[in-house]
């Protein structure tokens, strides 16, 4: 894409005074394709993508090399002329091709172009420098990467792929000394996108694993026209996803939502990310912007009234919403926001019934809901949206969008109307949200996370964003809500606009999310007039994809299947307020040396047989070593009591539960067991009183740990031999019966012959 | 699929009325229906998005804020169709043989149901036609995306 701009940015610059020869065959033309050809004409590239010229006719020109350059390339283009010469700096450990800068004569370019060792040739970028922290302070910290980082744990081996708007000035940053060599994958035909916010993340994203192979997606296809944004549709942003997979990515990040995305269902970039998921590739999301801009879900159950009881007519409103839903607190049935000039705004209503898209494109809605946004004094409407649907037709989404048309902050007010119910057995819960305007009233976090982010089977995860330990305010929230409140019957085979009756949906299912939550707020270049400081959660994922690396190299294992990776980062995961995993911040704030734990427990029953008379209590002793480097942690302690065995208490805090078939599970809390170290924990149990004599019962202990490379010794048991209760003699000694003596001489040689065994 | 359409415009005013009396189905926890106009029978879900035909209409082109497609200079509008299942060449192929410009298109089984969109530009006065076909369940702009 950068080639292609600046393609088009020399064939601009006749009109400025400075002639390029050959201007329709020009040095970035030559190794352009046709279609990178056609994205650069159809947007006029910014100044700073021009080549510039100096007075002696000279062009400063970039020539990116296959290889590495060095004193032989540059001696070659000294041979032309050329002056000015500098080189990019090479990046210890990183195969980065070079890039050799110069000002050549204007009759030596087409030459220059057709050394053997470049590649292609554009304008430097001229990136404006801004101050910020070098990659060494950036990223890394606030997640603990630096500490992994110094234990040589880069990311090496493990490749990510980051979907974003574009990678425009992606050469500057590699100037910079910010990025490394990027694959931009479907260059040739989809570009690099528009803007920078990609760039920016792959800056995160190196600063988090400077090892890492590094590929870039654009999220959509190019403008199709003047005056037309890029073409990002959820579409174009699977088949960046799988274009990645194709290219062999590990992992892959991406800040790209959609209005339009299911909320209550979970549509085709969820569906992919998580089947993506399976196949071994982590999907890190952006969590989402959304939590000041989202109403409180509620049922659309009508009024009956107009907006704020206005009976209307109100003009520009193709029918007057006379059936409004209470959107805003206090039964209030209106939203109050107020509108900022000049930007877009998009407004967004879906509610829990099926979509007529991707998962039930055969479906649709029953109960009809329009979406109105009308002035302040509830006299007109600003816009409009009555799609319809009616017994289980038609899309459940209403939307509109435009520019503001106001000079000034102005105040509005969003209306939902319900226009029928045909057979719908409940009132559908709405989603409403909206960009472009801040709330009045007040707006609700809760389930404001984007529909891309419906993540059902932790396959994929969403990322929120923190600022000094504190949720972002505007981090999109939890739950994923899969809800369908009025369906076709189970089973219907109907083709599309075929009516249904409803009935009931099946139960709602919800799920914690985001995932976890990562700082914002991340320094980077700011090439091509992106911020310098990065904030928000398009910030947060692609620390999580970078620690996601680091993690997979620490396992050894760049190709690890996804979810012991991302039991190890919820695990690890420090929590912060609210206490517990939460909606807000998931497991909590991403730990990477926490995840990159290697532990090696063994657990230990104590005793492993014993004798206990029926009746009687006996303590049980677990002890877990561990022989790893570092310290345990989320380590789960279970030992399943057999019928007959009941759980009685513990001093280490262990607690039962009934369990299957007449067994009890007791569960104990373990402290993290330092390297070297062992921990102990005890709890008493009692052998039932019904429970005959010879019975041999099992007490089964499991140690579990995301952290553990032994987990083949993480099993013990204890085999209690149920012995009768003594006999007394009258005499105040007890008479042990034979059978007694012979069992117990049979156990105590069992014990010895395997401790025999054992012994080295 | 036309008469399943006529048979829902028949039954329309009995379930209304039906509903109104309170003895239509799930009436128990159903919220007020409001009094309808004329204009309601005309409301009927289509394959194309009501957004797309009142773009193509004009309807909304006098408000600051529509729901409409992209719109190129030679007048074509940029939409998507929804398949009931995944796509191929032969989908392509009807929309193609109605002037209509492939941008991109998706087709997988990795997910379930498989499924199929198309991304086209195509002249408005296609659109209905494109619609009809057996395998397209639902036409509508692109999704408006939004970088975060």
């Amino acid at each position: 894409m950068v080639a292609a701009m600046v393609g088009a940015a020399l064939l601009a610059e006749p009109a400025a005074g400075a002639a390029v020869p050959g201007s329709k065959k020009g040095p970035g033309a030559t190794r352009s394709g046709p279609a990178l050809r056609t994205v650069s004409q159809s947007q006029p590239p910014a100044l700073g993508q021009l080549a510039r010229v100096r007075a002696d006719g000279r062009l400063h020109l970039a020539f990116h090399a296959k290889a590495p350059t060095g004193p032989a390339e540059q001696a070659s283009l000294t041979a032309l002329g050329a002056t000015g010469i500098r080189s990019l700096a090479r990046v210890p450990g990183l195969d980065l091709p070079g890039t050799v800068e110069a000002w050549v004569p204007r009759d030596k370019v087409e030459a220059a172009g057709k050394l053997p060792w470049v590649a292609s040739v554009t304008s430097p970028a001229y990136a404006e420098f801004r101050p910020h922290g070098g990659p060494a302070t950036k990223s890394s910290v606030g997640i603990g990467a630096e500490v992994l980082h110094a234990r040589g744990i880069i990311g090496t081996g493990v490749k990510i792929g980051v979907v974003s708007d574009g990678v425009q000035n992606l050469l500057a940053a590699q100037l910079q000394g910010e990025l490394p060599a990027v694959t931009v994958v479907n260059q040739a035909t989809v570009g690099a996108g528009t803007g920078d916010e990609g760039t920016a993340m792959l800056e995160i994203v190196h600063d988090m694993a400077p090892a890492a192979q590094l590929f870039f997606h654009a999220a959509g296809l190019p403008p199709a026209g003047p005056g037309l944004p890029p073409d990002v549709t959820q579409v174009t942003l699977v088949n960046a996803f799988m274009a990645l997979a194709g290219a062999g990515v590990n992992v892959i990040v991406h800040d790209i939502g959609f209005f339009d995305e299911p909320i209550f269902q979970q549509g085709v970039v969820a569906a992919v990310s998580e089947a993506l998921g399976q196949s071994g590739i982590s999907v890190h999301a952006a969590a989402g912007n959304d939590a000041l801009t989202h109403a409180a879900r509620v049922p659309a159950v009508g009024t009956g009234r107009g907006p704020d009881n206005k009976p209307g007519p109100f003009a520009g409103c193709p029918a007057d919403p006379d059936n409004v839903v209470a959107i805003a607190p206090n039964g209030d049935t209106t939203f109050d926001i107020l509108i900022e000039p000049g930007i877009p705004q998009v407004f967004a209503l879906q509610w829990s019934e099926p979509r007529a898209v991707f998962p039930t494109p055969t479906r649709g809605g029953f109960t009809d809901l329009d979406l109105y946004l009308m002035d302040e004094g509830l006299t007109q409407c600003y816009g409009v949206s009555d799609l319809e649907q009616f017994d289980g037709t038609g899309d459940t989404f209403e939307g509109f969008f435009g520019v503001s048309p106001f000079a000034v902050p102005t105040r509005a007010k969003l209306v939902v109307t319900v226009f029928d119910t045909s057979s719908a057995v409940a009132p559908p819960i709405i989603d409403l949200r909206w960009s472009g305007a801040s709330a009045i009233d007040v707006p609700t976090a809760a389930a404001s996370i984007d529909g891309v982010a419906n993540f059902t089977s932790g396959l994929a995860a969403a990322s929120g964003a923190v600022f000094n330990n504190v949720l972002e305010p505007f981090s999109s929230q939890g739950p994923v809500e899969i809800r369908t409140t009025t369906d076709c019957a189970p089973g219907t085979v109907k083709a599309p606009l075929d009516p249904c009756d409803g009935v009931a949906g099946p139960a709602t299912r919800t799920f914690i999310s985001p995932a976890w939550v990562t700082p914002d707020r991340v320094p980077v270049s700011g090439v091509g007039g992106f911020p310098t400081v990065f904030g928000g959660t398009s910030a947060s994922a692609p620390r999580a994809a970078g620690c996601d690396a680091l993690i997979r190299q620490a396992v050894g294992s760049p190709a690890s299947p996804v979810a012991p990776i991302f039991a190890r980062l919820a695990a690890s995961a420090i929590d912060i307020a609210p206490p517990g995993v939460d909606n807000g911040s998931g497991a909590g704030l991403l730990n990477c040396p926490g995840a990159a734990s290697t532990a090696a427990l063994r657990l230990r029953q104590e005793p492993e047989t014993t004798l206990v008379v029926t009746g009687d209590t006996r303590e049980v002793v677990l002890e877990v070593s561990n022989s790893g480097p570092d310290a345990s942690l989320a380590t789960r302690l279970v030992d399943v009591l057999p019928p007959g065995v009941r759980f009685v208490s513990s001093t280490s805090g262990c607690t039962a539960s009934p369990g299957p078939g007449g067994t009890e599970v007791v569960q104990c809390p373990l402290p993290a067991v330092a390297p070297g170290t062992s921990q102990r924990v005890s709890f008493t149990v009692r052998v039932l009183p019904s429970v005959p004599a010879g019975a041999v019962l099992t007490l089964t202990a499991t140690l579990t740990s995301v952290f553990d490379i032994t987990p083949a010794d993480n099993v013990s048991t204890l085999q209690i031999t149920v012995t009768a209760p003594l006999a007394a003699t009258g005499y105040g000694e007890a008479q042990y019966p034979l059978g007694l003596f012979l069992l117990a001489a049979g156990v105590l040689g069992t014990a010895l012959l395997r401790r025999t065994r054992t012994a080295p | 699929m036309v008469g399943g359409r006529t048979l829902r415009l028949a039954i329309l005013p009995a379930l209304a009325l039906l509903i109104g009396a309170g003895c239509g189905p799930g009436s128990e926890t159903q919220q007020p229906v409001s009094s309808q106009t004329p204009a309601m029978a005309d409301k009927r879900p289509g394959k194309v998005s009501a957004a797309l035909q009142q773009q193509i209409d004009g309807k909304t082109a006098s408000l600051p804020y529509s729901g409409g497609a992209p719109v190129r200079a030679d007048g074509r509008i940029e939409v998507e169709f929804h398949a009931v299942g995944p796509v191929g060449p032969a989908e392509k192929d009807d929309l193609r043989r109605l002037g209509a410009e492939i941008v991109t298109s998706l087709s997988t089984d990795a997910v379930v149901p498989p499924a199929g969109v198309i991304v086209a530009w195509i002249a408005p006065n296609q659109l209905m036609e494109a619609a009809a076909a057996d395998w397209v369940a639902t036409v509508k702009p692109p999704g408006t995306s939004k970088s975060r």
